[in-house]
């Protein structure tokens, strides 16, 4: 199976007005009608990425994270742990039943993993 | 029980109590390594997850032989552990087991240690009507969805809380207990709104508010905290029994030293 980079996170300290601002300025629509609240980001366009808005914590910056779609989520932890990733989630079912688990790299970069419903 | 102390007594340090001691370490291995967790210590410790977070959390005492074992897992030297023997001997006189100071924890562990929010999670997975919904949990504790959310993303980050593949959400933590050096005007405030939050949503049945104003000799101070202490051990005895667990209450005490009366020359 191949491993697409399916889906974007911006972590926001504000993630009310990170929608606003790109609700304006790209006409996205944020929906957080779902068990977790995410502001799950609808571009309105057919190609290129799907991604939503997560609070980050006071500590941390606003970044970005990408989201590569997995077929199990604890072989992928696990294989990037022994390539030296750290794991920050372990594999987590959410409530709507995808699976996700966040980890990161050997740089310190974090990305997502992710096994949709 | 979730118990959070606020109050000020005579500080024990982390090079006086092992308790803080461990505290201390786990911070630090936190800090530096961000998959370490609470049971990667039990494991370098050896010993299990549940007796280190008893231990952590002041709720099962320390023996002089434990911190001896426990200390040389750390590579301390004889002299502090001897120190920290005697600490112990001192602290276990005394009922009240208020913290006076944090040690520098992690951000994310401190964060869970002085925010109730996290520890207000954690108990209402306990509850047999609990729906894992960040925003069924906002509407329950009165704080926002992404506050919801930055606690369950820390409970996770520190193996505090699994969602596990079954839908459960599972509270791996147990008891937790949160202390703080002091009542900052700040907390002061952010507990205030709260309550006025409380009361502006369900009105005020169901909140009591206690406040009597007491004019004791100095000396007896301590006797306060320790009556305090005692209370809060009467209310955990509550959640104990069968009958489904389908309330959660918030039950808060604060300490004031309003003055103190200048001695007559």
């Amino acid at each position: 199976m191949s491993n697409p980079v399916t889906q974007f996170q911006i972590l926001s300290k504000d993630p009310e007005a990170t929608a606003r601002f790109y609700g304006q300025l790209f006409g996205w629509t944020i929906d957080a009608n779902n068990a977790l609240g995410y502001r799950r980001i609808d571009t309105g366009a057919k190609d290129g990425l799907q991604g939503g808005i997560w609070p980050a914590p006071p500590e941390a910056p606003n970044f970005v994270q990408l989201f590569i779609q997995v077929d199990d989520c604890a072989a992928h932890v696990a294989k990037a742990g022994a390539l030296g990733a750290k794991v920050i989630v372990p594999p987590s079912r959410l409530p709507d039943g995808d699976e996700l688990a966040i980890l990161l790299d050997p740089n310190g970069l974090s990305f997502g993993v992710f096994k949709p419903h | 029980m979730k118990q959070h102390a606020f109050g000020r007594r005579e500080p024990p340090t982390p090079d006086t109590s092992f308790r803080l001691r461990l505290q201390a370490e786990l911070a630090e291995r936190c800090a530096r390594n961000p998959n370490y967790s609470l049971r990667a210590l039990a494991r370098d410790l050896d010993t299990d997850g549940s007796s280190l977070s008893q231990l952590l959390r002041g709720k099962r005492k320390l023996s002089g032989p434990a911190i001896e074992r426990l200390g040389a897992r750390l590579g301390l030297g004889s002299d502090a552990i001897a120190r920290y023997v005697a600490g112990e001997l001192r602290w276990a006189e005394e009922e009240a087991v208020a913290d006076d100071e944090l040690p520098n924890l992690a951000s994310d562990a401190a964060s869970v240690l002085s925010e109730w929010e996290h520890a207000a999670l954690l108990e209402l997975v306990h509850l047999d009507g609990f729906v894992p919904d960040s925003r069924w949990i906002a509407r329950m504790l009165d704080v926002s969805v992404d506050t919801v959310n930055l606690a369950l993303h820390r409970l996770l980050r520190l193996r505090m809380l699994e969602m596990a593949s079954d839908g459960r959400w599972i509270d791996r933590c147990g008891d937790l207990r949160a202390t703080s050096s002091e009542l900052s005007p700040a907390m002061i405030a952010a507990l205030a709104s709260r309550l006025e939050a409380v009361i502006a949503r369900s009105g005020s049945q169901g909140v009591r508010t206690v406040s009597i104003t007491l004019s004791i000799p100095s000396s007896r101070a301590g006797e306060l905290e320790a009556r305090i202490a005692r209370l809060s051990r009467e209310l955990a005895e509550l959640e104990a029994g069968a009958e489904p667990r389908d309330a959660l209450y918030r039950v808060e005490v604060q300490l004031y030293p309003m003055l103190r009366a200048e001695r007559a020359p």
